[in-house]
């Protein structure tokens, strides 16, 4: 199993309340809280942040390995704009503290960004990319042209996202795979032999490749095709609630 | 009992012009517990990835309930479940539930209908009780039950199974072999391809070996002699075969 800590892919949407929300509503939500995040007072952002890294740091399988992104995303971004202050010089102590409030609103978008993948299935956002292209389709080619019989994955783009999303966290497997098969043999990911490294990057190519194509096979044998169906969830009082919330933290 | 599978002189070259199927031609009935055996590299998962439209052949024909094949892929995706050798490429869900449930999703399936469908499946895979369940916690022989619900739940009236007992320890095998016997009860046509065919020879109604991509055995086990499985690079499962048995 991949290290969960390297593998910032490992899509596994724990059970929590925000889980069974409605994607499209947390999707909303999130795009409230980065516009609010970016124009909010001090206090308000940190509780905005507080409030995210709260419900962040309470999910399952997330928990604290979650602050440490965090902590460095917020060194680097700190340090970043008070080294290059933007007038030509190389560091300003005085840019400090406008740095850290900068670091402290890309960490509350970040945070909510985390906490919209880590509730959110990866099939639940290409679902819905695909029933919006399948709309669109409908809308401007006619309900009898909405996809063709034989329509490949290129024609559905919410199927090659989260396949591709699900091939990610295989890449990691792979990758932790053939390290260890290294490391045991006394092969070791590193600069000094140039020659080795690539033979095993080669391996960790080929073997994902493999693993894909697998995997694709297996799931086209169970229906996930472009003529799938999809499952979409429908709005609840809650998912309107959460879109309200939304929309006051867009416009005020 | 109606005819599922023709292939008629089914040819298929590799890149390299070597032949992976040469001049086979084989009819499968529904209802049929088949066994395809044969070493590593004689056709057996080649032969199946046909069936079921996952290849295409240089030469031939194969057709599935009478017409031809590439006519019937979305049929077959609804009747014909294939189960792969790699268990962990096939595991698509977080739980055992959600997984069971990701096939029939895709055709369609909702609300009760696919609750029955899963728990369906959960039972004649003697799943019960693990719904729950995530998928990285359950033992290799679970995985590999998983994977066979995983087919069931999406109603399949045929089910392939390539390499059903690789890897897995004793127990598991006689697990897998329990699925098996209620799959062969349900009237399901089952597709064993191993090359361990001592496991599931008593089960069988009808036995095919192939060789360097040919048959070179269809009949019924009971049929066949120490050479036919000798000369294919095959365990033998007669007695007289082990003559260091403990009885």
């Amino acid at each position: 199993m991949a290290n969960r800590l390297a593998n910032p892919f490992a899509f596994e949407p724990g059970e929590s309340a925000l889980a069974t929300m409605h994607p499209l509503a947390k999707l909303a939500l999130l795009l409230g809280i980065a516009s609010a995040a970016m124009r909010s007072t001090l206090g308000v952002l940190l509780g905005l942040f507080a409030l995210g890294l709260l419900v962040l740091i309470r999910l399952p399988r997330v928990g604290g390995g979650a602050l440490l992104s965090i902590a460095l995303l917020a060194v680097f971004a700190a340090v970043v704009r008070g080294i290059l202050p933007g007038d030509g010089r190389l560091f300003d102590m005085t840019t400090l503290p406008a740095s850290g409030l900068y670091a402290l609103r890309l960490l509350t978008v970040y945070v909510y960004s985390r906490l919209f993948y880590a509730t959110t299935r990866v099939s639940e956002i290409g679902d819905w990319m695909t029933a919006a292209i399948r709309m669109f389709r409908r809308l401007f080619r006619g309900k009898k042209r909405g996809l063709r019989k034989e329509a490949g994955i290129l024609e559905d783009p919410g199927m090659l996202f989260s396949l591709v999303l699900r091939f990610l966290p295989q890449i990691f497997d792979t990758y932790q795979r053939i390290k260890e098969a290294g490391e045991v043999r006394g092969i070791r990911l590193s600069r000094r032999n140039i020659r080795r490294t690539f033979l095993m990057l080669e391996q960790l190519i080929v073997g994902s490749m493999v693993q894909a194509w697998r995997t694709a096979v297996a799931m086209e044998a169970r229906g996930y095709s472009p003529q799938r169906s999809l499952r979409l969830r429908e709005f609840e009082v809650r998912d309107w609630a959460l879109l309200a919330i939304s929309a006051a933290l867009f416009f005020f | 009992m109606a005819e599922l599978f023709r292939a008629e002189g089914l040819l298929h070259l590799f890149p390299d012009g070597k032949p992976g199927l040469e001049d086979l031609s084989l009819s499968i009935d529904e209802g049929e517990f088949i066994i395809v055996a044969g070493r590593n590299g004689a056709g057996k998962s080649l032969l199946m990835r046909h069936f079921v439209g996952l290849s295409k052949p240089s030469a031939g024909s194969i057709l599935y309930r009478g017409s031809p094949i590439a006519s019937q892929i979305p049929l077959i995706r609804r009747e014909v479940g294939y189960v792969f050798q790699d268990t962990e490429a096939q595991i698509f869900g977080q739980t055992v539930e959600e997984d069971l449930a990701f096939g029939p999703a895709n055709l369609g399936i909702q609300g009760k209908e696919l609750e029955e469908a899963v728990r369906l499946a959960l039972r004649d895979a003697h799943l019960e009780g693990m719904s729950d369940r995530r998928p990285l916690t359950l033992s290799g022989g679970e995985k590999r039950r998983l994977t066979i619900a995983g087919v069931l739940a999406m109603k399949s009236r045929c089910v392939i199974l390539d390499e059903p007992f690789v890897n897995l320890d004793f127990p598991s095998v006689l697990e897998i072999i329990e699925v098996l016997k209620t799959l062969r009860a349900g009237g399901k046509t089952v597709i064993v391809l191993t090359h361990e065919i001592e496991k599931v020879f008593f089960l069988a109604s009808r036995l095919v070996i192939l060789n360097h991509g040919r048959i070179v055995f269809d009949a019924p086990p009971s049929q066949a002699k120490k050479e036919d499985f000798m000369q294919s690079g095959l365990v033998c499962p007669y007695r007289e075969c082990y003559p260091w048995r403990i009885d």
